[in-house]
């Protein structure tokens, strides 16, 4: 099966600090990858490279054929959640979600109100962003990456102030998204998520990537 | 790439509108008005005279310690410039560096005109009051000390004559608002630049700096005083009291502080294309 991911010796420094250390991974198409690690050691920054965010140091990442930052600034499949989600407080989360599908003009409304639909928000609820509790926000943050229908999903702690019943319906969906050929990249500090979700394991510890499963 | 530019300004305005830093400019607006605009309609109206209402504006942007409140003002209100770059990333991965780029450019263009434009709107509208709009000074200015030489004694609400000896109120507004404008953008881009270097704090000092030290400098007779940024800003600094043999032309500040703007503004087209977002290293 071929790599829809290839990060190859991929080292960044930020103030002399050593963030990530010779990085050399690649993640296959239509599987669920999975990356644990204590806070800081490098998972989120990881993450950022292959979204483009940040530029490794030395190294390259390489996207669905293409490299971050030569070939284009971001990837162009691919839906994210990155540390919290960041939306603007004063709309609703429907509008949110609006304006960014507005942006790349890929979907319409329906597909927007589909999407909060299959996480469980109401796209009617007029509630402002800011009103929102954590866990709404965390499934806000998942419809606005699955709304575009991406090959690729970058998740940071999705399961973050679910519920529950948030995190089996999440799980359930991102299973889902899997037996669909979508590639999800899911970094989690619950061994429960890692075990039942991922094919897939590297752990991250001081900037060094390892292979776990 | 037009939608993604005017995505970028929409929501810099709105996060702007809801930051309760903006009532700094209402405050500011209200200094300016209480000690100036309020002073200048009450004298002129006891003595019998209308104002010409872009006068006041005009005293301002005349005066070191009023002209200095403006810049300082535009820094606070807009010292997390821009709001996008830390928690935007559903936005910067939709839209690419570069879209991201411009539309921050013109938002900081937009915000400076808007921002000094609406000073001056506000002024001018306290004032209409005891006031009228036209291309010539008033009899408050002009002829306020011939008729009584003994007004000076109750305030100093009067333009110098190194303003109104130098050229028409709206040839001299237009030149006063575009360079101000002009300079605000510097401040915003030098910002800009901290922001995308990761060193936000000190952009803000730097900017706020700057302003300051930059500030005493238009009291000497130094050329030295013409590298800082702040001192190209007031029109009347250009000239001497009386004659208008100039100590550094117009077209000189036009020239250096466009020249400051663009190299900015090209040193930040370099920086956003390794920018890290949402790197919070500082």
């Amino acid at each position: 099966m071929s790599s829809i991911i290839s990060i190859s010796q991929v080292s960044l420094l930020i103030r002399n600090k050593v963030i990530l250390k010779d990085i050399n991974v690649d993640f296959e198409n239509g599987k669920i990858h999975g990356l644990i690690g204590r806070n800081g050691s490098g998972k989120t920054m990881l993450m950022k490279c292959i979204c483009g965010f940040v530029r490794p140091t030395e190294g390259t990442v390489t996207v669905d054929g293409k490299n971050i930052g030569r070939d284009c600034d971001f990837p162009e499949s691919v839906g994210i959640i990155i540390e919290t989600p960041g939306f603007i407080p004063y709309y609703s989360g429907y509008k949110n979600l609006k304006l960014l599908a507005d942006l790349t003009k890929k979907i319409g409304k329906d597909q927007v109100k589909e999407a909060m639909k299959k996480v469980g928000l109401d796209p009617e609820l007029r509630l402002h962003v800011r009103k929102y509790s954590l866990g709404m926000r965390q499934r806000l943050g998942l419809a606005q990456a699955i709304m575009e229908d991406p090959e690729l999903l970058i998740l940071d702690e999705p399961m973050n102030g679910l519920d529950k019943d948030g995190v089996s319906d999440m799980r359930k969906y991102l299973l889902d998204l899997k037996d669909k050929g979508k590639t999800i990249l899911i970094a989690s500090h619950s061994a429960e998520d890692i075990e039942l979700l991922c094919d897939t394991v590297h752990e991250m510890d001081k900037g060094v990537l390892t292979p776990v499963r | 790439m037009l939608h993604k530019i005017r995505a970028i300004i929409r929501n810099e305005f709105v996060a702007l509108f809801h930051k309760p830093k903006i009532f700094l400019i209402a405050v500011s607006i209200a200094f300016m008005i209480d000690s100036v605009a309020e002073p200048m309609k009450k004298l002129s109206s006891e003595l019998g005279y209308k104002l010409n209402v872009i006068e006041p504006f005009l005293f301002i942007t005349s005066k070191g310690l009023n002209i200095v409140i403006i810049p300082l003002v535009f820094v606070a209100v807009l010292s997390d410039f821009p709001s996008s770059v830390n928690t935007g990333y559903f936005t910067m991965i939709r839209n690419g560096r570069l879209s991201w780029y411009i539309g921050e450019v013109l938002f900081s263009l937009i915000i400076s005109a808007a921002y000094i434009l609406l000073l001056f709107c506000s002024i001018a509208v306290y004032c209409s009051g005891n006031g009228y709009i036209d291309n010539y000074w008033s009899d408050y200015t002009l002829k306020t000390y011939k008729e009584y030489p003994d007004v000076f004694k109750f305030g100093t609400m009067f333009l110098d004559t190194s303003v109104y000896t130098q050229g028409t109120p709206v040839y001299i507004l237009i030149q006063t608002l575009i360079l101000l404008i002009l300079y605000l953008f510097i401040l915003i881009q030098i910002m800009l630049m901290f922001r995308l270097i990761g060193k936000r704090s000190f952009g803000i000092m730097l900017t706020a700096g700057i302003t300051f030290v930059g500030l005493p400098s238009y009291a000497t007779t130094s050329k030295v005083r013409w590298i800082f940024p702040v001192t190209h800003i007031a029109y009347n600094w250009h000239f001497n009291e009386f004659f208008r043999k100039p100590y550094c032309t117009i077209r000189t500040s036009y020239i250096y502080l466009l020249a400051l703007a663009t190299i900015f503004v090209i040193i930040n087209l370099i920086l956003v294309k390794s920018a890290k977002i949402g790197a919070n290293y500082e």
